[in-house]
């Protein structure tokens, strides 16, 4: 426990949002002062200094002052200030927040590199669900200060434990529909008199209950016009390249539906599309609790 | 795009500024301008007779040892009244920054004294101090410590100082807690992750960059102590005893309104006046080149 440590004493190095350079220092006194502060030999610190220079590329900013590095530069040296130290634990306070979108992709992948040569336990905090799926090993998806829910990316992405969780990870976000289930838990009545029955024998627990349906856009697939569960009237089309967002609604009483489909369509706009879903891929919570019911 | 107002009326743009001028030249540019020409005059004490005497006057100030040493009692007392007023303000502001409860009520109560004028400043000083009715010299003569600041030279400067210092305190409290309450958290926060203790965070971090509102306070301090104390002077000491207080500014008025020595007296301002465009030109050049980080 550091409850009771002072912040010198954890044996700790941070990185900040806005990085917290010193600003009236070099990048060398600014990866410096830290190794200063703890009396370490003059020579030590500068090898320690100019190794991490070496891996951050930055020996050429050595002597410059942190208002004349643009943000990249400025991240870096940032990190660097953490890696002399070589510290038990890194803490990453959202670092990536305050730069552009195409550095952001570039500095997430030499993170990750970085820290997995070194090797040390890194902490990282940040609102980029992308950042988050691919940059840790282990994730925690805090919701108002609780954690929701600690595992792999892979697992959180799967099996997300509450429906905060499932509508955090995942873009555009995964759609929840209130359905009622038969009486016998077997499957679940959608929108538009259509059944969707439930895998692995069903949730019996909750029959003749309504819970929450979730399903992610990118588990909708196009159907034949006979075998379609759900008849979606298109309202709006964002074609990204690569895949297509479809916006639309369906059933009586027009519940709203956000669709992924692989490749380039187009759709005129009230257009009716017959959608499937596979029940291996939908995800159910109670109603109440918003919790996760296994199947 | 035109941007800039213009105005049709040719007259209208010089009359709103003609107050504005009206003043300069009134209390600065006229009274500048007859220092400056009564200084190379000689004139008799009552104003009958003027020769002109070139730079005689100027001459005989800088060879007046009264005139030196002057000069030495200016630089250290407006030195001492900087260096007390900022060191003592410093102090205060850092304390002040930490300060959450009660915190607007503090800082009225250090702004106070910036409300009272020099005079009355040095007034509050001189029957705190006063030999014979004074509460603080009645203490320390209890503690065996003799204090008269009419005969101790030392003494008179000291008094002085901390009257002319103590109204400044406020004055740069105010600057120096904007300057602390500017600098952004995380600095001093990684400054504590790196393992600085708290008042190595002081010197390292946060007064390196309150070097700014430093430099340009200690300017207007010695601009102070200069000029503004004219009152403190006056009431405490009158420059007494035997010039040990007796700063530039004035002797410029002993010499002038009491000496009737109305060239050499100019010529004294003309050496401030220069003396505080310098220290003008010193500020903008260098707080806005240099000081940069």
């Amino acid at each position: 426990m550091v409850n009771d440590l002072e912040p010198a004493d954890r044996d700790i190095a941070m990185v900040f949002q806005n990085y917290a350079l010193y600003p009236h220092m070099s990048v060398y006194k600014n990866m410096a002062y830290g190794l200063k502060i703890r009396r370490m030999p003059k020579d030590e610190i500068e090898k320690r200094v100019r190794n991490a220079a070496k891996i951050l590329e930055i020996t050429e900013f050595l002597d410059r002052k942190p208002r004349q590095l643009s943000g990249g530069q400025r991240q870096r040296v940032a990190m660097g200030r953490c890696i002399v130290r070589e510290p038990k634990v890194f803490l990453f306070d959202e670092p990536l927040s305050n730069l552009d979108a195409k550095l952001r992709v570039q500095m997430r992948l030499e993170i990750r590199r970085l820290q997995e040569d070194l090797k040390v336990t890194s902490i990282f905090v940040t609102h980029d669900q992308v950042e988050a799926m691919t940059l840790g090993d282990r994730l925690i998806v805090m919701d108002n200060g609780y954690a929701a829910q600690v595992g792999s990316p892979l697992e959180i992405y799967e099996r997300p434990a509450t429906r905060f969780v499932a509508g955090f990870i995942g873009s555009p976000g995964m759609n929840f529909l209130p359905v009622p289930l038969s009486a016998d838990g077997q499957w679940a009545e959608l929108p538009g008199e259509n059944r969707l029955p439930l895998q692995n024998g069903g949730i019996p627990s909750h029959g003749g209950q309504e819970v929450i349906l979730g399903i992610r856009p990118e588990h909708c697939d196009l159907a034949g016009e006979q075998d379609g569960m759900m008849h979606l009237d298109v309202d709006h089309v964002e074609i990204l390249g690569a895949d297509t967002l479809v916006y639309g609604h369906f059933g009586e009483d027009k519940t709203r539906l956000t669709v992924r489909l692989p490749a380039m369509h187009h759709f005129e706009k009230n257009t009716i599309l017959p959608l499937i879903v596979s029940s291996k891929n939908v995800h159910i919570f109670d109603k109440k609790s918003e919790k996760r019911i296994e199947k | 795009m035109e941007k800039r107002v213009v105005f049709k009326h040719k007259f209208l743009p010089y009359l709103l500024v003609a107050p504005q001028i009206a003043i300069t030249i009134v209390f600065f540019i006229w009274p500048a301008s007859q220092a400056v020409y009564q200084s190379v005059l000689q004139e008799d004490p009552f104003g009958l007779s003027a020769t002109f005497v070139g730079l005689a006057n100027f001459v005989d100030i800088f060879t007046d040892e009264i005139y030196l040493h002057s000069i030495y009692v200016t630089a250290v007392f407006s030195l001492s009244v900087a260096v007390i007023a900022m060191s003592v303000s410093l102090l205060l502001a850092a304390m002040a920054d930490r300060v959450i409860k009660g915190a607007t009520a503090y800082k009225t109560l250090i702004i106070w004294p910036y409300a009272v004028a020099p005079a009355v400043a040095g007034v509050l000083w001189y029957f705190l101090f006063n030999p014979t009715v004074g509460i603080i010299a009645l203490y320390m003569k209890v503690l065996g410590y003799e204090w008269n600041h009419s005969l101790n030279g030392g003494q008179a400067m000291s008094l002085v100082v901390i009257a002319a210092a103590w109204r400044e305190i406020s004055y740069n409290f105010l600057f120096f807690l904007a300057g602390l309450q500017a600098i952004p958290k995380p600095f001093i926060e990684a400054a504590a992750i790196d393992g600085a203790s708290p008042l190595k965070r002081f010197w390292t971090i946060t007064f390196p960059l309150l070097s700014p509102t430093a430099f340009f306070l200690i300017v207007m301090n010695i601009v102070y102590a200069f000029f503004d104390t004219f009152g403190v002077i006056h009431v405490i000491t009158d420059g007494g005893p035997s010039n040990a207080t007796n700063i530039m500014v004035y002797k410029v008025y002993h010499d002038g309104f009491l000496g009737l020595d109305l060239g050499g007296s100019a010529a004294q301002s003309v050496v401030l006046m220069i003396i505080v465009i310098s220290l003008t030109v010193i500020q903008f050049r260098y707080i806005e080149r240099k000081v940069n980080y």
